[in-house]
């Protein structure tokens, strides 16, 4: 949070505000079972502790509009745990329902869509991406050796315009992705990044 | 038109034709004269409907095809066309159809038009086959004319139970759903999926339900499959670019028809829906 500290702005991408919404309370019989994803709990942590210190997080209306997908595969990717399938008192070898499913991404949506109604939270829809510096994003990554990618794939788009974001505003990004992440420093040193920040390195305590 | 056959309705989309309503485009007996029993459609927007035909001869098929009236609209020419089908040929998995029809094209006269068609064929289980209406070919293919309608074909050896209704829009559903399944994952595959597998359930409840209440959601879920099978037929080959479409107006069909499913205590909303209430299949 230490690193946090001097900025009154701090960029989420995606995947973090999904991580954030992904809070989702199931009926089975006369139990409640609370789905959340595996780094929820940090997200809102680390949420909490910068409202908490006046700070307000943002996006670009790209990243926002990325949402939808980002939530399909956290979805997807959750709801296949078998302790999740458990919970939910499905038999070993059963599967979550596909309509659970949809009932969980449209819960998790309806969150996501009523971010903007916070006063902490803002979604930037006056940012415009320099082409030149996109451009440049993306040669910087594609020299980039595989394995500072880890297993994320080399980032897209919308990826590469929360980057630039960063910089034409001066404002740390929180990502959940360590191709982005792992180029930090070399982004920093080349002037095509502020500071970025892999968010379960950020210690809300 | 000389020969006149009991073709109840079709894909006539000019404003005076007569139509029909969802409730009409489920298969229903009509006496015992295999009669065909087409929906209609609204201009633009071709409504999919499988036909269901109970297992027979090929022959049979055949025999009760040629001569019937297809009613067909060429959008280019914005006029309707009434075609009499003339030769088919039915396949393992298809089924082929000619027809020849005169369009009156106003001041370019009358235009004689052959049509060739064929539409895909399942079978279902060891009685029911499923058609589906397919792409036109031929100087038909393109945006120019509109997809037939449905072609819905009763089996004249008996009536059709609620029972039946019910158990033909369960299968139909389950093939549709098992077919989203395969699709390659996203939001709008997952919203495709998810709203069928609630419609199985909601079909399953329905058993249990008075018969009024089971023609009023019958007909609302069989719309909101039409479409939803519109799409697969629609995107089958390009499957991953669904992914891209704006399916805000299939998501409101589907949040109404869980208010009309909560609405008769037959199933809850998907957001109340407690996992305990949902049907075994």
């Amino acid at each position: 949070m230490q690193r946090l500290k001097d900025f009154s702005y701090i960029i989420y991408d995606a995947n973090c505000i999904v991580y954030h919404c992904f809070f989702v309370d199931l009926q089975v019989g006369s139990a409640t079972v609370t789905v959340t994803s595996r780094f929820t709990i940090h997200t809102r942590q680390l949420t909490d502790k910068l409202i908490a210190n006046n700070k307000k997080v943002t996006t670009t209306q790209s990243a926002f509009d990325e949402v939808r997908e980002c939530l399909y595969a956290a979805v997807e990717d959750r709801m296949a745990y078998r302790e999740v399938e458990h919970q939910l008192g499905y038999a070993q070898g059963e599967h979550v329902s596909e309509q659970v499913k949809l009932k969980v991404l449209l819960s998790v949506e309806k969150h996501a869509q009523k971010l903007p109604t916070n006063s902490w939270f803002s979604v930037d829809a006056n940012f415009i991406p320099d082409g030149n510096a996109i451009k440049t994003l993306r040669d910087f990554f594609a020299r980039q050796n595989p394995l500072t990618l880890g297993k994320s794939k080399s980032p897209g788009q919308v990826d590469l315009e929360l980057v630039n974001f960063g910089v034409q505003r001066q404002w740390p990004l929180v990502t959940n992705d360590r191709g982005i992440s792992n180029s930090a420093e070399q982004l920093r040193t080349a002037n095509l990044a502020t500071f970025i920040y892999y968010l379960m390195d950020l210690n809300p305590a | 038109m000389a020969h006149q056959t009991p073709v109840v309705g079709n894909l006539a989309l000019a404003d005076a034709w007569p139509r029909l309503s969802d409730t009409e485009s489920v298969p229903t007996h009509h006496g015992n004269d295999g009669t065909i029993i087409c929906s209609t459609a609204a201009a633009g927007s071709p409504k999919t409907v499988w036909g269901i035909y109970s297992a027979k001869p090929k022959v049979f098929i055949s025999g009760h095809l040629e001569g019937q009236q297809l009613d067909i609209f060429n959008k280019w020419l914005e006029l309707p066309a009434t075609h009499i089908i003339r030769d088919v040929l039915v396949g393992e998995t298809s089924l082929e159809v000619e027809a020849s029809g005169i369009v009156d094209a106003g001041f370019f006269g009358n235009l004689r038009q052959t049509v060739a068609t064929h539409f895909n064929a399942f079978l279902l289980d060891t009685n029911c086959i499923l058609f589906s209406n397919e792409n036109t070919r031929d100087e038909w293919e393109g945006p120019e004319v509109t997809k037939f309608g449905s072609l819905c074909l009763s089996d004249a050896s008996k009536s059709w139970t609620p029972e039946e209704r019910l158990e033909t829009l369960r299968i139909q559903m389950r093939e549709l759903f098992d077919e989203f399944l395969k699709w390659p994952g996203s939001y709008n595959q997952l919203l495709l999926s998810g709203s069928l597998d609630y419609c199985r359930s909601a079909i399953n409840k329905l058993k249990n339900s008075p018969v009024d209440v089971q023609d009023k959601l019958i007909s609302q879920i069989r719309s909101y499959y039409n479409q939803c099978y519109g799409l697969s037929k629609q995107y089958q080959q390009t499957k991953s670019t669904i992914r891209r479409l704006n399916l805000q107006s299939l998501q409101d069909r589907f949040e109404l028809l869980q208010e009309a499913c909560a609405s008769v205590h037959v199933y809850p909303r998907l957001e109340d829906l407690d996992l305990a209430d949902i049907p075994a299949e």
